[in-house]
């Protein structure tokens, strides 16, 4: 049975956080495959994704980090959360307009 | 460049792996820094260098490898070092009799004062009867008043017998109070009273020489202040006595001739002729104390040393002196203080307390806190008073992380374990783009021209 109380433990934590960084590092992976064997606006599109993913994993570092009590949990950090999702909006704006683009809308 | 990454990489991971096995602490930060700036740098280099020399590549994939191979090896090295550090857990315990008051394990104490026909409180069972008063032995009990620059103002000492000549003025707000009972381990209970202001009691334990110190951690305020120090024996069932000083931070404020009188329990202090000076009654002589604590650093060593990012347990003893027997909520805090009294920990919670409460207090310390001596103050508020005290510790040592399973580790493992994951995801990208770069024109670059063709968008 799941054992709440183990998995919110500092320790736990700590190697929750690590294996989200190993996923995020993955998922930065895998997008450069793509980044590599594509062009034009596909190729700037999967760009922002790798950026966005690759900002996310600064974030889940701090994350790591602050878990740790390495570093102290700040506003800033906050602040910096909100980048990646910035980026996510306009790598996603430009795949609408270049759907809206090849579809000959107006 | 090339040589530079490769010289950053090897000597940093051997000189990692040296601290660690002679159980060093290596600067964590300038690790990760010159680790992240030699991969980044070896990154760097294989862009671009790629196009032009092969045996870049062969260069770039070997640094890669020995970081990855010197980070598993480190890691392994720190699991084999896997240390529980000072985070053995206690039990929890609850009304566990102490030495200072042995209320459950032998018959209620009383406190009395000398001179007077009844005890002021007793250390057990509402209506218990106290058993005859133990025979006090005689003590001749002394304090003194020590400035910063370790000068005694005049008048600034004191003993049971002999009282103070004259009320010093001094300008020093951070005076030491220091003291002897003539007996090892004996338990002075200290009040630090303002003139209508707030009190501050705390209590100490003599050491082997009978003798005792005690600096206020906040600077005392202007005014009249009267020290009263009453002395218990070891085991808090009897006073041995009580020692007084009086003394003014900043302008003289002696009272006029015409305050209260002394009354026959009270002690005097003549400064002038003619001069009748008003010592406040003490609170135990009043009754008015009603809890004293007592903090203990609990642990695996008795130097109360631990690693930063260690854990604290601290047995925290509530004793209900003014009303035993009757449950009452006090207000108990906790402060974690430096050498140069910067805070690191400052929590409050509320504790019911009927005659005694002993419990174990979990403080988590940061693997960041620098080396040094520190303190940890509790504190119990009432009324107009607070019952403060302290326990020493010093923080050496490397600093530790916890681990799943309760185990604490080397927190430079963190760093291991992010230096290696990092290393391989670089590693398989440089794989991953030589691969597309060897095809070269072999393979088509996918456009968006090219998913409307194969039906992908419309």
């Amino acid at each position: 049975m799941l054992n709440l109380t183990t998995l919110t433990s500092e320790g736990s934590l700590l190697v929750m956080h690590l294996i989200a960084l190993v996923m995020i590092l993955m998922l930065i992976l895998m997008s450069l495959r793509i980044v590599w064997r594509v062009e034009k606006q596909l190729d700037t599109f999967f760009k922002l994704l790798t950026l966005a993913f690759f900002l996310l994993f600064i974030i889940q570092l701090m994350r790591v980090l602050v878990a740790a009590e390495i570093i102290e949990d700040s506003l800033a950090i906050d602040l910096f959360r909100l980048a990646p999702f910035i980026v996510f909006i306009s790598a996603l704006l430009k795949m609408n307009a270049l759907i809206r683009k090849l579809d000959k809308e107006k | 460049m090339l040589v530079l990454a490769f010289g950053c990489s090897i000597v940093i991971s051997i000189a990692r792996l040296t601290a660690q096995q002679n159980g060093k602490n290596a600067d964590t930060t300038t690790f990760l820094f010159y680790a992240a700036f030699s991969i980044l740098m070896a990154m760097g280099l294989s862009i671009h260098h790629y196009h032009r020399q092969r045996h870049v590549h062969h260069a770039i994939l070997g640094t890669m490898l020995l970081v990855a191979v010197l980070s598993i090896f480190g890691i392994f090295i720190i699991l084999m070092q896997v240390k529980g550090a000072s985070s053995t857990l206690f039990s929890f315990t609850i009304n566990d009799p102490s030495t200072a008051s042995p209320v459950t394990s032998e018959p209620p104490a009383a406190i009395t004062i000398p001179g007077a026909s009844y005890p002021v409180a007793y250390l057990g069972e509402e209506n218990t009867t106290p058993e005859t008063a133990p025979e006090v032995p005689s003590a001749t009990l002394r304090m003194k008043l020590t400035l910063t620059d370790g000068s005694i103002p005049e008048g600034g000492t004191a003993t049971n017998a002999i009282f103070q000549n004259k009320i010093p003025a001094i300008a020093d707000r951070r005076p030491v109070f220091s003291g002897t009972t003539g007996i090892p381990h004996t338990l002075v209970f200290l009040e630090l009273q303002r003139e209508n202001g707030l009190t501050i009691t705390s209590s100490i334990e003599t050491d082997d020489a009978g003798e005792w110190r005690y600096m206020l951690a906040e600077d005392f305020a202007d005014g009249l202040h009267t020290a009263h120090a009453t002395v218990f024996t070891p085991d808090g069932g009897a006073i041995l006595g009580t020692v007084f000083l009086q003394f003014t931070v900043g302008k003289p404020a002696l009272p006029s001739a015409d305050e209260a009188p002394l009354t026959p329990t009270e002690s005097s202090l003549t400064a002038e002729p003619r001069t009748t000076v008003y010592v406040p009654r003490s609170l135990l002589e009043q009754r008015q104390v009603l809890f004293d604590i007592r903090a203990e650093i609990i642990g695996e060593n008795k130097s109360n040393e631990i690693h930063p990012g260690d854990e604290l347990f601290v047995q925290i003893t509530l004793l209900n002196i003014g009303s035993p027997g009757y449950l009452v909520d006090s207000t108990v805090g906790y402060r974690l203080l430096d050498a140069a009294g910067n805070e690191y920990l400052n929590e409050k919670e509320t504790v019911s307390v009927s005659t005694q409460t002993s419990y174990l207090k979990r403080f988590k310390t940061k693997p960041t806190m620098p080396e040094g001596r520190y303190r940890l103050e509790a504190v119990v508020e009432y009324a107009d008073t607070e019952a403060l005290s302290y326990a020493n510790f010093s923080v050496t040592g490397v600093p530790v992380i916890a681990l799943p399973g309760g185990v604490k580790a080397d927190a430079t493992i963190l760093i291991q374990i992010l230096t290696m994951t990092f290393a391989i995801a670089v590693f398989i990208a440089y794989l991953e783009h030589r691969e597309v770069e060897l095809l070269g024109k072999m393979i088509h670059q996918v456009s968006e021209e090219d998913l409307q063709k194969s039906g992908l968008i419309s």
